[in-house]
């Protein structure tokens, strides 16, 4: 089974239905009595944050815990158990197609949602009003240890969920306790010892532990069966997100936001006019073929992705595809044929399946163009026993290969009145001539530039 | 937004889209329609092997015809010897020629298949024979009832072939007439269809008997063949289509009496004889004694005929002993339409034969696999 947005959601709303944990007054006393410094209360945010930052690395420093494999492995069998064998190609077109989109990010900078949402201490004692105390933020000295990178592991697992958490530790934001548990999202890993607890939240990498004096039992809705103790001299540190970045919490978002974020996703239908040039199909030639058509299609922009399907009508110009030969024909004696077929012209229907990402008026895609050959317009001339004919023929579809199919590069530009003006290079990677019925051979991947002025019509939101 | 207004909105977006996308697949289709409404039919020549084609030795030497190259053509006809077609085929470059023939073996039987009997037959050479196959004589056509007839002037196919006594050598089918010159000197002529050299898939005679009063009556002697349909005429007038019995009141003079008789196997015979209702009883009968008493020497039916012309000099494979040539069909199959709009077959056939040329008459061997065509219409 595979885990989506709906069963995350799903597993979420059931969680946080059946959420409870106890907690005690005294817990939130004994915390405060347990900070070092009296007047955290009276002092500005941002001193306490300092203080608590000083706090945090002096105790960094000293702080030592034991890390017992079994809790890993608790965490991991409390995991979903998906043991559905990858399909090799999807997973490797999968990887190529998100390396590609990835690889847009990184060229052109980190993505933002329209709604960004970073939680600070600030916002964080902002919106709680009384839990200024409740978690002190810091960067997290053991970020570099191997906590992290068991707990990264796991968290990889179950994004959603963890962030489900701190959304809802958000939003909600009545009292400290909520914040406290919610925050509590990641696997525990406790020291008898000195009864160290950590907590980490989902972004482990940008988690910093925070200072508590107070003991806490805190009931993990997510897991359920974990229970954190510890000693009032000790401290508590939880690790919680200092700043979630889009990234990850659009998805955790989504299921609770839904109905306050729009997502835009715009559907377009268009029209478009379009021509172009390509390499010979054969070789050896030093002409080029020339192309013009008309399409229709659709394209529903999503973010800045923009998904095109379409389909173009396609009638190109050939003026080196030629055939010349010689039929000798038994019968009751021979007659020899002579002839010359001119593949003047081919008409074809062309898909395009594009998949753009939008740059103000500018979009980049990549895509592919299958096509299929429809019909054609040939020359023949012969010369045989009757003399010399001369025909025009349509519909002679021998030594052309039906099936093409184009990889291609595109950029466009958004004109004004939904005009969209744009280029795609792409090359035949399909032979499409039958090199036993013309002169000469196929061309390697020939190329081909396309043009195309887009005319776009909305019609949904 | 609440969810029941979130999911009709879906709904809602989800019916546009679909709308949209029906608009794309008509437009589709019509798009596809207009690019496939015109296509011509091309069917462009292509090369193929050689149809027909003739690979051996003659007189030791190798030659090779094969149809479309040196000039080499395969002409097919079908030539009429003595009243038998001969299905046949000729395949020549100018130089040097091979010529083979099929003659009819169902020349009584009009609606028979041919080629089935070809590829059912292992057929031998064709052969001439030294002896007499018929025998015409003025005696064995007097009636003890009829005028003595004094002298009979035969004609074969309309050339006149001797007087009273006549020797038929060849095989054939032929148009026999008989001038007869009767004991009052008066002359009459009656002509019979006899076939010689070939097997008779049915056969019959009339028998008739006639007084002096002129009443006639007739048979029909069937000789053991079951008969379908008889049409007796009378001057080529029908009288009756009674099967084998014809009773008429005949008027004094001569008269052709004619029975067509249709076999139950598909022959067909024709036969006519000559009646006098009056005192002088000239009578004639058909000539089915002829064929009766011929001897069997020969069985010509879809006997092989082989000729070749070669330097300007023709081989025959007919001759009175042939029994060092023989020939194996090993497959036939129709082939189109010749020139003139008949049938042509193709047959393969392995020939080893002796060919005698007709001037030198020097015995030539020739060894050849062919592929060959002839015509049977």
């Amino acid at each position: 089974m595979k885990w989506g947005d709906d069963e995350i959601d799903n597993l979420f709303r059931q969680r946080t239905d059946d959420l409870s944990f106890e907690y005690k007054n005294e817990y939130w006393e004994d915390f405060e009595a347990s900070l070092p410094v009296s007047d955290v209360v009276e002092s500005s945010p941002e001193e306490s944050v300092n203080d608590i930052d000083t706090l945090y690395k002096e105790k960094s420093n000293s702080l030592s815990f034991e890390y017992n494999s079994s809790y890993w492995d608790e965490m991991a069998a409390m995991l979903p158990n998906n043991k559905k064998r990858l399909d090799f190609l999807w997973f490797f077109t999968s990887f190529v197609f998100v390396g590609l989109i990835s690889s847009l990010f990184f060229i052109n900078g980190p993505v933002t949602a329209e709604r960004e949402i970073i939680y600070s201490a600030e916002n964080l004692d902002s919106k709680n009003g009384t839990n200024k105390n409740s978690s002190v933020i810091a960067e997290s000295s053991i970020a570099e240890s191997n906590v992290k990178g068991d707990n990264n592991s796991s968290n990889q697992e179950t994004p959603a969920s963890q962030n489900q958490l701190n959304e809802n530790s958000i939003e909600n934001g009545a009292s400290s306790t909520d914040n406290t548990a919610n925050r509590v999202a990641g696997p525990v890993i406790s020291s008898s010892a000195n009864n160290v607890v950590i907590i980490t939240s989902s972004e482990n990498e940008n988690s910093t532990p925070v200072h508590s004096e107070n003991d806490s039992q805190i009931t993990e809705p997510e897991f359920g069966q974990t229970e954190i103790a510890s000693t009032r001299s000790d401290q508590e540190i939880i690790l919680a997100t200092k700043k979630i970045e889009m990234g990850t919490i659009d998805r955790a978002l989504a299921p609770s936001s839904f109905k306050t974020l729009k997502v835009p996703v715009t559907t377009n239908l268009y029209v478009e006019l379009n021509g172009g040039i390509s390499q010979a199909l054969t070789s050896p030639s030093e002409s080029i073929a020339s192309s013009l058509g008309l399409g229709i299609g659709t394209s529903f922009q999503k973010g800045r992705f923009i998904f095109t399907t379409g389909v173009n009508a396609i009638m190109s110009n050939y003026s080196d595809m030629l055939l010349s030969r010689e039929a000798k024909v038994y019968g009751f004696g021979s007659e020899l044929y002579r002839y010359n077929l001119e593949y003047k012209q081919t008409y074809s229907l062309e898909g395009v399946f594009t998949v753009g990402y939008k740059l103000g008026r500018h979009t980049i895609s990549i895509g592919c163009r299958p096509s299929y050959m429809m019909n054609s317009r040939v020359i023949i001339n012969q010369q045989g026993p009757q003399g010399i004919e001369r025909n025009d023929v349509y519909g002679f579809m021998d030594g052309l290969n039906r099936f093409g199919i184009k990889p291609m590069l595109g950029y466009s530009v958004n004109l004004s009145h939904g005009m969209i003006l744009g280029i795609n290079v792409g090359a035949q990677v399909v032979q499409t001539v039958n090199e036993e019925f013309v002169n000469g051979q196929n061309s390697q991947l020939p190329i081909d530039g396309q043009i195309y002025l887009r005319k776009s019509i909305r019609f949904g939101k | 937004m609440d969810k029941y207004t979130l999911e009709n909105q879906l709904d809602l977006e989800n019916n546009m889209i679909g709308k949209r996308l029906n608009i794309i697949a008509y437009c589709c289709l019509i798009i596809i329609s207009l690019a496939s409404c015109k296509k011509d039919e091309v069917v462009l020549p292509e090369s193929n092997d050689p149809i027909f084609r003739v690979d051996g030795t003659f007189d030791g030497q190798n030659f090779s015809l094969i149809a479309g190259d040196n000039n080499a053509y395969m002409h097919t006809m079908t030539e009429t010897v003595n009243g038998v077609e001969v299905f046949s085929g000729n395949l020549s470059n100018g130089d040097f020629s091979v010529e083979m023939g099929v003659y009819n073996g169902m020349i009584d039987m009009p609606s028979s298949q041919v080629p089935l009997q070809l590829l059912d037959l292992n057929p031998n050479f064709s052969m001439n024979s030294a002896q007499g196959l018929m025998f015409l004589s003025k005696n064995m056509l007097v009636l003890p009832s009829g005028q003595y007839i004094e002298q009979i002037f035969w004609y074969i196919d309309g050339v006149f072939a001797g007087v009273n006594d006549v020797v038929i050598y060849d095989p054939g089918k032929y148009e026999i007439c008989a001038e007869a010159k009767f004991a009052d000197g008066t002359i009459e002529t009656l002509c019979n269809e006899v076939i010689v050299g070939y097997e008779h898939n049915a056969n019959f005679s009339i028998d008739f008997s006639i007084d002096q009063l002129g009443n006639l009556e007739s048979f029909i002697d069937n000789m053991g063949y079951d008969i379908s349909m008889v049409n007796w005429t009378m001057d080529s007038v029908p009288m009756s289509s009674q099967t084998d019995y014809l009773q008429e009141v005949v008027d004094s003079g001569s008269h052709y009496l004619n029975a067509q008789v249709h076999f139950t196997n598909g022959a067909v015979r024709s036969k006519t004889a000559l009646i006098d209702g009056g005192p002088a009883a000239r009578h004639i009968p058909d000539f089915t004694v002829f064929e009766a008493t011929a001897p069997a020497f020969i069985s010509r039916d879809f006997n092989i005929r082989l000729k070749v012309k070669s330097a300007g000099a023709l081989y025959l494979s007919e001759m009175a002993n042939n029994s060092n040539s023989s020939l194996s069909i090993t497959g036939v199959e129709y082939y189109g339409k010749n020139p003139s709009g008949n049938d042509v077959y193709k047959i393969m056939v392995n020939v080893s034969a002796q060919v005698k040329q007709t001037v030198t008459l020097e015995t030539i061997p020739i060894n050849f696999s062919a592929s060959f065509g002839i015509e049977i219409p």
